[in-house]
């Protein structure tokens, strides 16, 4: 492979370097050129130089004749040094040097011509001034009346040369026009040509670069065309020398060199001699073919351009008549029609918007005064409510103010009132304890009530024995009114008498219905006195037992217990003893009994009465019982104790009486009886009634003490009921400022829960001011909002506008468009009529080289089908020599198609069954593995079932 | 050692060797089979004529079913070549079929040369040249084949001074 390379480069190499070749000759031509230029340039130069320093020299001259001051020595010393080193200064000199010593040099050559110039002005001033002084000097020479008339010969002359000046002025003036016009006709040319160089300079590059890529071309052609030749030399020399040269093939390189240089000395024809004949017709032929085909070819280029210039013709043509074209023929096509109506429509629609526009503008004004105002109005309420909300605040907080020194002055008040509460206090502590104290003093008085109560049953319980005693002795009585009868009974009943208590109670009726009966029956006297004189003692023993009973009841109630008690118990023995003794009596007057029945009944009648009358007091007590029991306990007692004095007094006072009957009776008796046992027995009556009398005046004094106590009790009662009553009054006034003091508290107390509630009311009412603030902000905000919606809207709007005034615009310049685009295709038209006749002027010369082709088909056939006798004849050749390979090329070709061309290893041994391309299986399986499931072929995929094995043999 | 790709260059070599084509040539390195040195010559009317672009082709065990990487080594100024040598070229990428080897390869880089497709550029100063100033860009292009030789000078002088020694 280097090798291959290397001789190919080496082969290029060896190209570069003809080329090289060539262009040093080139350019050394081109350097002698140069040379010879230069050479003639530089005699140029010197010619010049030395012009220049003849004309520095004369100038000099000059100025020395004209004077000699102006002229600088300086200057003549450069230009001198100047003349005599110019060349050799010149081939020393750099080009920029070059330029500044020219340049220096011009300039003194300009001194020295201003100076010249200079010069020349004196001289001719210096004439003018010779020339007056010779007209001065012939004037006074002449005469003096001459000097007038050659005044106004100069005068004339001078306005003659004036007018010839003004002439030659108007004349210059023209000129000047001219030529300032033709300067500026010329700097265009000149422009002109500029452009016209640049671009010659461009296709100048072009062509060079044309022109070196065609020389290279062209040497290419030729080495090829060398090596053509050396290679048909070759041949030739192989046709001559027979097969037998055919390995020196390779031997062509060495003789190369020959066969350029022949190439470059012999002319083509010469070359083509050295051809054998038959190839030389054949490409004298091919020449030939080709020269008449680019003939043809130069002719079709020729019409084409002849064709293109024409149409470029006709397109000015109508260019110029587009600009010329009539708006007639615009407006009456159709597109222009439809835009015009389009135009007229979108006319309208913007005229329609311009008004929506202005209304709208109008609504947004109103839209926008009546938002102001409304916002005026809004701010002008928010005032005023914020004033009103602000006086109402101010009220609220004197009120309040008001009501917090009410409440404080409330609460003085209550203070003060919970002191004098407190002072009042103890008062009614100390009332309390009084009335703790005097209600136990009540209780304990009711507990001795109760007592009395049980007592009085006691005693009632007594009576109710008594009664029943009485009752018995009713029972005797009938008995012995029987034994009256029977008179013999008397034993039996004296005999029932030493029983008991109740027989012995029965023998005192018995003698006291005897003393009651006593005195009327004189019979009956002697048995009858010791009843009697029993009698009146156990009247008055029974008597003031009864009354004892109810001294005791009516005592029971106001006195002790024990008192009564014992007096009862001290009276009951006394009955005992006295009912011993009339039993006593009774027994020895028993004999008497019958006789004193009627008296009896009569003592029993007096008892009955007795008992009548107990009972009615009983009753009445009772009665005075249930009364006193209604009345209060206190006054009860009281009432209950004055009566029971009162009937204690009242009793004490039929006592008294009593005693005094009983004293008269005794007197009596004791004037009727004489008797030792009635003395005996009047002693110990006496001895009884002192006793009595003793008890009596003893109970008197009880009863004094009693009453004494009980009057000191019921003082003191009163005083503490007094006392009591003014307490509870005093409570009752403290209750009442109690009552006062609270309901005054709860009416400050409620004055607080409305002052409270008013405040409350009132912060609500701020609240829900505050509130309707913050809506009526938030109502500012969205107005504000909505403004800046509206605003946005307008400015939206307007641009909308603006868009609309500009797509009217747009629609504008596109009728106008539209109307150029009508006369464009009016053209367009015309050119596709003229580019029809073309293009069938062009079929028609389509066909007439279709008819050359068909000619020259037909020769490249006859040419096809003689080459193809040559190649059978060379093959026919081959086979005879080589057979073999060409047997074995073709085995190649078949292996080829027997192998696999993707790994080009296996033989094809399977099939794709999508698109029938043959591979060998393994390639097919490791892409369908590999997942690349595509045919190398075709890149028609394939699945797992398309690939089968396949078997060629 | 005699894997399917192995077996696939060996024959690729024999037949690159059998029936070599036209202005390219290939051959494996001395000690592996898998790394290829290739030489393209500029083909002709081309403004890359006369050049000699060598590259390099390194296969894989996938070889044919996968393409090989293929790496101009010489400087190049193409539009579908990159900085480095890289080629963008569709059958090396994704139009890749296991049918081409390696004088195909070559082949159709020998004619992308003349033919780019400056709509994938790789180089895009050689794709605009190529597309609005063609001058310049066969100016540039003349310049890499000169280098081309310089280079491939170079080595041979070393190859030569080698084989003096």
């Amino acid at each position: 492979m280097d090798m291959k390379t290397l001789r190919f480069q080496n082969h290029k190499l060896y190209q570069r370097l003809e080329q090289r070749k060539r262009l040093e000759e080139d350019l050394r031509s081109r350097i002698e050129q140069l040379e010879k230029r230069q050479t003639q340039s530089d005699d140029v130069l010197t010619v010049i130089n030395r012009y220049w320093n003849q004309f520095n020299e004369d100038i000099r001259l000059m100025l020395q004749r004209f004077d000699a001051e102006t002229a600088d020595e300086s200057e003549t010393r450069n230009e001198s040094e100047a003349t005599t080193s110019f060349l050799t200064q010149l081939s020393t000199w750099d080009r920029e040097e070059l330029d500044e010593k020219l340049v220096n040099r011009v300039q003194v050559s300009k001194r020295a011509v201003a100076k010249i110039v200079q010069a020349f002005d004196r001289l001719h001033q210096r004439n003018e001034k010779v020339a007056r002084a010779l007209k001065g000097e012939g004037m006074e020479g002449e005469a003096p009346p001459s000097l007038e008339e050659g005044v106004r010969e100069l005068n004339g002359e001078l306005q003659q040369e004036n007018k010839n000046l003004q002439a030659q002025n108007l004349s210059f003036h023209e000129r000047h026009h001219l030529m300032c016009l033709k300067v500026a006709e010329l700097e265009e040319k000149l422009q002109a040509m500029d452009t016209e160089k640049a671009e010659m300079q461009n296709r100048i590059e072009d062509m060079e670069y044309d022109l070196n890529k065609t020389r290279s071309r062209c040497e290419k052609v030729e080495t090829h065309l060398a090596e053509t030749c050396q290679k048909l030399k070759a041949m030739q020399d192989d046709g001559g020398g027979g097969v037998g040269n055919k390995g020196t093939g390779n031997g062509v390189p060495g003789k190369i060199t020959p066969a350029i240089t022949s190439k470059k000395t012999l002319p083509s024809s010469y070359r083509s001699s050295l051809i054998c004949p038959p190839q030389m017709e054949e490409l004298a032929s091919e020449v030939e073919e080709l020269r008449e085909l680019s003939a043809k070819r130069l002719d079709e280029l020729e019409k084409k351009t002849n064709e293109h210039k024409e149409a470029l013709k006709e397109v000015e043509r109508l260019k110029m008549d587009l600009r010329q074209l009539p708006e007639s023929v615009i407006v009456e096509t159709t597109e222009y029609k439809c835009l015009q109506s389009q135009f007229s429509v979108l006319y309208n629609e913007s005229m329609q918007l311009k008004t929506q526009l202005e209304e709208t503008r109008a609504q947004l004004q109103n839209s926008k005064n009546a938002h102001l105002r409304q916002i005026e109005q809004m701010e002008s309420e928010e005032l005023t409510s914020q004033k009103k909300l602000r006086t109402e605040v101010i009220q609220l907080e004197d009120m309040q103010a008001q009501v917090r020194k009410e409440y404080e002055m409330l609460r003085i008040e209550f203070e003060q009132n919970l002191a004098a509460n407190e002072q009042t206090g103890p008062i009614n502590r100390e009332m309390r304890h009084l009335i703790t104290s005097l209600q136990n003093h009540i209780t304990q008085l009711k507990g001795e009530i109760h007592r009395y109560k049980r007592k009085y049953k006691e005693s009632a319980s007594e009576t109710s024995k008594l009664k029943r005693e009485v009752e018995e002795l009713h029972q005797k009585l009938a008995v012995r009114q029987r034994s009256a009868s029977v008179s013999e009974r008397q034993d039996s009943v004296s005999s029932d008498r030493g029983d008991g208590l109740k027989e012995q109670v029965v023998k005192e009726e018995g003698s006291e219905s005897c003393d009651s009966s006593g005195p009327p029956t004189s019979s009956n006297q002697q048995s009858s006195v010791p009843a009697g004189a029993g009698g009146p003692a156990g009247e008055d023993k029974s008597a003031e037992g009864g009354i004892d009973v109810k001294k005791e009841e009516g005592d029971e109630e106001t006195k002790d217990n024990e008192e009564g008690g014992d007096k009862k118990d001290d009276k009951i023995k006394k009955e005992v003893k006295k009912e011993g003794k009339e039993g006593k009596e009774s027994k020895q007057g028993g004999a008497a009994a019958s006789a004193k029945d009627t008296r009896e009944n009569e003592i029993i009648r007096n008892l009955k009465s007795e008992h009548k009358k107990a009972v009615n007091d009983y009753r009445e007590l009772k009665l005075l019982l249930d009364m006193y029991k209604g009345v209060g306990k206190e006054q009860r007692d009281k009432v209950q104790l004055m009566a029971a004095e009162k009937k204690a007094r009242q009793e004490v006072e039929e006592l008294k009486a009593q005693v005094k009957k009983l004293q008269e009776s005794k007197r009596e008796e004791r004037k009727k009886l004489a008797d030792e046992e009635a003395i005996r027995k009047i002693k110990q009556l006496e001895e009884t009634v002192h006793q009595l009398q003793r008890q009596v005046a003893a109970q008197k004094q009880e009863e004094e003490t009693l009453l004494n106590e009980m009057e000191v009790t019921g003082q003191a009662f009163e005083d503490m009921q007094e006392q009591n009553i003014r307490l509870i009054q005093q409570l009752r006034e403290k209750d009442d400022a109690n009552f006062k003091l609270m309901s005054e508290r709860i009416k400050s107390n409620q004055i607080h829960q409305l002052a409270n509630e008013e405040r409350n009311v009132l912060q609500e009412q701020t609240n829900t001011l505050t509130t309707q603030v913050e809506a009526q902000n938030q109502v500012v905000r969205k107005l504000e909002e909505k403004e800046r919606l509206l605003q946005n809207t307008l400015a939206t709007v307007e641009k909308e506008l603006s868009l609309r005034q500009q797509a009217l615009e747009m629609h504008k310049r596109k009728a106008i468009e539209s109307a150029q685009s009508a006369a464009d295709l009016k053209l367009h038209l015309e050119k596709y009529h003229a580019q029809m006749k073309e293009a069938q002027q062009v079929v028609a010369e389509k066909t007439m080289a279709l008819e050359q082709e068909a000619f020259k088909y037909r020769r490249v056939q006859e040419e096809i089908a003689s080459l193809r006798r040559k190649v059978e004849r060379a093959k026919k050749f081959e086979m005879a020599d080589r057979a073999d390979e060409v047997l074995m090329e073709e085995i190649r070709e078949y292996k080829d198609t027997l192998t696999c061309p993707s790994c080009k290893v296996k033989r094809k041994d399977a099939v794709l069954v999508k698109c029938f391309h043959v591979f060998c299986f393994d390639c097919l399986r490791t892409r369908y593995e590999t997942r690349q499931r595509k045919c190398p072929k075709c890149n028609a995929a394939f699945g797992a079932n398309d690939y089968h094995r396949l078997y060629l043999t | 050692m005699s894997t399917p790709a192995r077996r696939r260059l060996m024959r690729d070599f024999k037949r690159l060797q059998q029936d070599p084509p036209a202005g390219v040539s290939a051959a494996p390195t001395e000690n592996n089979i898998m790394i290829w040195n290739a030489v393209i010559f500029g083909p002709h009317d081309t403004p890359f004529e006369d050049g000699t672009f060598k590259l390099t082709l390194e296969f894989t065990e996938e070889y044919p079913n996968k393409p090989p990487t293929v790496k101009f080594v010489s400087k190049m100024f193409h539009p579908n070549v990159y900085a480095d040598g890289g080629i963008c070229l569709d059958i090396l990428q994704n139009r890749w079929s296991p049918t081409y080897d390696v004088a195909a390869i070559l082949t159709s880089i020998q004619s992308l040369l003349d033919e780019p497709n400056p709509n994938s550029p790789a180089n895009s100063l050689a794709a605009q040249l190529y597309q609005e100033n063609r001058r310049e860009y066969e100016k540039r292009v003349a310049a890499i084949v000169e280098q081309s030789w310089l280079n491939f000078q170079d080595e041979d002088d070393g190859e030569e001074m080698k084989k003096d020694t």
